[in-house]
């Protein structure tokens, strides 16, 4: 169904809205000009969300109903039963069908004239071009890599002026959300002057993970035992074929995993184990409520209206939510690191030992960069040449001989540069190598 | 082997919040009922986050039509259903987000007449949210819950900001599901079959293995034996000086005479371990000033017959402590994870879980006690006496965090105000120091001139052309007349500085704007 689309239908409609965008206040933004063209000026901007989830449906309800209708949104999942406590865009009748796609079907029914593009991708389907075309976009996204992905394709977007500023017009604002629980968090990322996602990896906290002699040898906790039958008893015994891997949402593979689990758990005394406890450890399922994401998504949506509009000040520019007891929130900008790897436009300097061997380079840059599969290519004597790379089991045939040998053996000398891409980069990351002699001492950080 | 039964479907749908509140908290949600005064995008946005999680049921109340404008705000209304009720389409749309909850509204009359026919039963409710409830409404609402004794949620969006306001008479804490809780492993006042377990430890005749796998408690607690000895004490370190005595016999007893160079390079985990953890460890184990709180409160000393059960376990608990429990709670019964193998961490396991059965049990008895002497176990059903002990296992298990919380009635919220505002120190004009009061009582005014021009200020309708001088003027005027009603409302000087011009003009600005990303929040 469409409403009328003239201007005073219009004006009647979003009244609510422009109380704010009519009307200046002194909190305003110092750009900000009160202007009956500003809720014009809103729907001709162009914003991608990317998720459909639990933060998805949120932004995206929220976004349509400030004033946007020109929304894509991204999102290659499908929908689950266990989506439904949250993700409210979705009925039990959609099960299975694409999340993108019925939740831009809900919010276009429910909100006429909002215009809505579903993309059943992931987010590394698209390129430069493809997210050049957006103003501002918005992440609720449930990975740590694909945050970096796409602060890292953000960065790469940049321009530069001729004193290596970053040129304002360049810039496409990131506004990133993640929840866990009660717990959530919120952020307004311009990139070149707030600190990216990449500079602050250490807000992320570490995965647990259980040492393979606790699992092997002296389980204590439950989850040693399920991670026993995962990683230990499944490989071995190949339950339901060769070549199956556990699939966390299958009924059959859990009770499998159960069963074998609470054996195991007997013979240590130990209790503890059952079906949700077990899928909880396979699936490393994080628990959420609707609740937490509205609050987070709704943080989101009110910056994007902002950006827009700058009608009233930023956020500056992370903001943490706890509502575990009571309500808790702390909002500061954490420090741009002038060194980001992403961020900082100039390319990383690696020290290392003229006689260490390639592996020793590899393991610095993993560790120090928290790489998760590095491609590493330079130019020798102008040619191109591949010294690393994993995802192919030929490519690592033909670059794993390489970790054996020196850097000299390699023809690495000092000042080489290196592209190394990585899963977690839109981008290749330059990297300067500084050979230190065997006299002086080699810091590895 | 039995064969393992999957989730049902609700099990499923409601996975991820279970793992937050477990089922015992879904039954809770379950059996809630909550009436919503307000049926706009602030209280739909409310109602949403409770009805997909499960919510029993909800009866909303508005006696409005929808118009075009809630078009702009609500999520919860559709353009084709312009001027129909918008009790009955939001409760109907809200419904469709999850058909296992009940659902139903009154339309008519509107909530002052309901409230002067005093037909409506606001008992059936456990709680009772408003949304932009108009004060004077809010008012007579709020002393009826009061009286009552029915929780109620105030909400408010206005333009950028939101308020949420709790008055409650009495409401109990009990399983609060604390982040990161300091362990209840009681070094400092051990479980005799602890100190008995860790007797049968001799240090000086492990062999490399047991020693290799000596759990960190034991450790801890072999240390504090010797320190104790050598220093004449029975408490724990407390000094610097003292820790690093501490620390010094520790490092001690992580020496084997089995152990060879190979075995020194590599550290000793379980000793690592135990030297990560004494913070933790190495506690006062006390009973927490909230507790404490508890156990003076005047329904804990004058109980009586129609007391709530609550108050009935408190007064177990306090009994079990200045009994068998030597001033200290029940033993929680939980031991953290620690580098060991697993036959001895399970016996330390089953130590502290013994010990807790057995203070549950205790406290068990004391209730059935206090509910004989008052009258009340002969009236419970016997369902209600059946469920008593699991009752009381998770008031044990959550002891540290019990808690009650009393909020004051609004009705009195005027003075309190006021006398809040005497309170706060004189700040300079710089816009720093904008405290959140300010905006509460910038709020405030804007309440009285809705008593006195029934509306808001700036909110009057937008001209639906470019002419915004009108506006401009009328905004002008708002503001002016806002101003003046801070003058009469508050008449002290110090009242009047803490009213903040800026904060005023841009609430004037707002004009009771229902901006849906605030409502969301």
């Amino acid at each position: 169904m469409t409403i009328p689309d003239d201007d005073s239908t219009k004006r009647k409609r979003w009244t609510h809205l422009r109380r704010v965008l009519e009307r200046a206040g002194p909190f305003k933004d110092p750009n900000f000009e009160p202007s009956t063209e500003l809720l014009s000026g809103i729907e001709s901007v162009r914003i991608l969300i990317i998720g459909a989830g639990g933060l998805g449906c949120e932004l995206l309800k929220d976004m349509a109903l400030m004033g946007f209708c020109r929304i894509d949104i991204i999102d290659m999942d499908t929908i689950d039963l266990a989506n439904l406590n949250r993700q409210f865009l979705f009925t039990k009748t959609d099960i299975g069908k694409s999340k993108a796609e019925i939740a831009a079907k809900f919010i276009m029914n429910r909100i006429p004239n909002c215009n809505v593009t579903p993309h059943m991708n992931k987010i590394q389907d698209f390129d430069a071009s493809f997210y050049s075309q957006f103003r501002i976009i918005v992440c609720g996204l449930d990975s740590i890599v694909a945050r970096r992905w796409i602060n890292s394709m953000l960065v790469s977007m940049l321009q530069y002026d001729e004193n290596n500023q970053v040129v304002p017009t360049s810039i496409i604002p990131l506004i990133d959300g993640g929840t866990e629980g009660f717990k959530g968090n919120a952020r307004v990322i311009m990139h070149g002057y707030t600190s990216c996602i990449e500079c602050t990896l250490d807000l992320f906290p570490p995965q647990v993970n259980f040492p393979q002699c606790t699992i092997a040898n002296n389980p204590r906790l439950p989850e040693h035992c399920v991670e026993w039958v995962t990683s230990i008893l499944w490989p071995k015994e190949k339950p339901f074929g060769p070549g199956v891997n556990i699939d966390g949402d299958s009924v059959e593979h859990i009770q499998w995993i159960v069963e074998h689990a609470t054996k195991r758990a007997n013979e240590h005394n130990i209790t503890g184990i059952n079906f949700r406890f077990t899928q909880g450890v396979v699936k490393r399922i994080i628990p959420a409520v609707a609740s937490t994401n509205a609050v987070i998504a709704s943080i989101c949506a009110t910056e994007v209206f902002k950006l827009a509009t700058s009608s009233v000040l930023l956020m500056n520019n992370y903001t943490m939510f706890n509502d575990i007891e009571g309500i808790y929130m702390l909002t500061y900008p954490p420090e741009k690191r002038e060194d980001c790897p992403i961020c900082s436009n100039v390319p990383v300097r690696v020290q290392i030992n003229e006689t260490a061997k390639f592996q020793e380079l590899v393991d610095q840059l993993i560790e120090k960069y928290q790489l998760i599969a590095p491609l590493i290519c330079t130019q020798i004597d102008g040619q191109s040449k591949t010294l690393y790379m994993t995802s192919t089991q030929q490519m690592l045939e033909l670059t794993k001989p390489h970790l054996r040998m020196t850097l000299q053996e390699l023809g690495l000398t000092n000042g080489i540069e290196m592209l190394v891409g990585d899963p977690a980069r839109a981008s290749s990351m330059r990297v300067i190598i500084s050979l230190t002699s065997s006299m002086e001492t080699t810091t590895a950080k | 082997m039995s064969k393992i039964s999957g989730p049902d479907t609700k099990q499923i749908q409601y996975d991820r919040q279970l793992r937050l509140w477990g089922d015992h908290g879904q039954k809770a949600l379950e059996a809630g009922r909550v009436c919503l005064i307000g049926a706009n995008a602030l209280s739909t946005e409310i109602l949403k986050a409770l009805v997909l999680p499960g919510l029993g049921s909800f009866t909303i109340i508005d006696h409005q039509l929808i118009t075009l404008e809630d078009c702009g705000s609500n999520f919860f209304v559709h353009p084709s259903m312009i001027d129909q009720p918008r009790a009955r389409v939001t409760c109907e749309l809200l419904k469709q987000l999850n058909p296992d909850v009940h659902g139903t509204y009154v339309d008519k009359p509107c909530i002052d007449d309901l409230l002067k026919q005093n037909t409506f039963d606001f008992a059936q409710f456990n709680v009772v949210i408003t949304a932009n409830l108009p004060l004077n409404t809010l008012v007579i609402l709020s002393s009826h819950l009061w009286s009552l004794k029915i929780p109620l949620l105030v909400a408010r969006a206005y333009g950028f900001i939101g308020t949420i306001r709790l008055q409650v008479v009495e409401h109990h804490i009990i399983e609060a599901h604390p982040d990161d809780t300091i362990p209840d492993l009681r070094l400092d006042h051990p479980l005799k079959s602890f100190v008995n377990h860790c007797n049968s430890v001799d240090f000086n005749s492990l062999t490399r293995e047991q020693h290799l796998h000596m759990p960190s408690l034991i450790i801890l607690y072999k240390t504090l034996q010797q320190w104790q000895k050598q220093t004449n004490r029975i408490d724990i370190p407390r000094t610097r000086k003292e820790r690093d005595e501490f620390k010094q016999i520790l490092e001690q007893l992580s020496h084997h005479s089995a152990y060879d160079a190979s075995d020194l390079n590599k550290s000793l985990e379980n000793f690592d371990e135990a030297k990560r953890v004494i913070p933790s460890r190495l506690v006062n184990t006390t009973i927490p000033s909230t507790i404490n709180n508890l156990f003076q409160d005047r329904s804990c000393l004058e109980l009586s017959n129609q007391s709530h059960m609550f108050w009935f376990i408190i007064n177990a608990m306090k009994l079990f402590t200045q009994n068998e429990g030597q001033g200290l709670l029940p033993v929680r019964g939980e031991v953290p994870d620690m580098v060991t193998n697993t036959n001895s961490y399970v016996k330390l396991v089953e130590i502290y879980q013994e010990q807790a059965k057995k203070d549950c049990e205790t406290i068990h008895n004391y209730l059935i006690d206090l509910l004989k002497q008052h009258n009340r176990f002969s009236t419970m059903s016997s369902n209600e006496a059946a469920t008593l002990h699991e009752l009381v296992h998770i008031y044990c298990k959550n002891a540290t965090f019990l808690n009650v919380m009393r909020t004051a009635s609004i009705t009195n919220e005027d003075d309190s105000l006021k006398k809040l505002i005497e309170q706060i120190p004189l700040e300079s004009s710089s816009d720093e120091s904008e405290s959140e009061v300010s905006w509460y009582i910038g709020l405030r005014l804007c309440d009285a001139f809705y008593e006195k021009f029934n509306r808001y200020p700036g909110e009057f309708p937008l001209s639906t052309n470019d002419e915004t001088n009108s506006d401009q003027r009328q905004l002008e005027i708002d503001f002016s007349d806002l101003k003046q009603i801070g003058k009469q409302l508050f008449n002290s000087d110090r009242q009047q500085s803490s009213i903040r011009e800026n904060i005023v003009e841009e609430l004037c600005r707002y004009g009771a704007s229902e901006l849906h990303s605030i409502s969301a929040f």
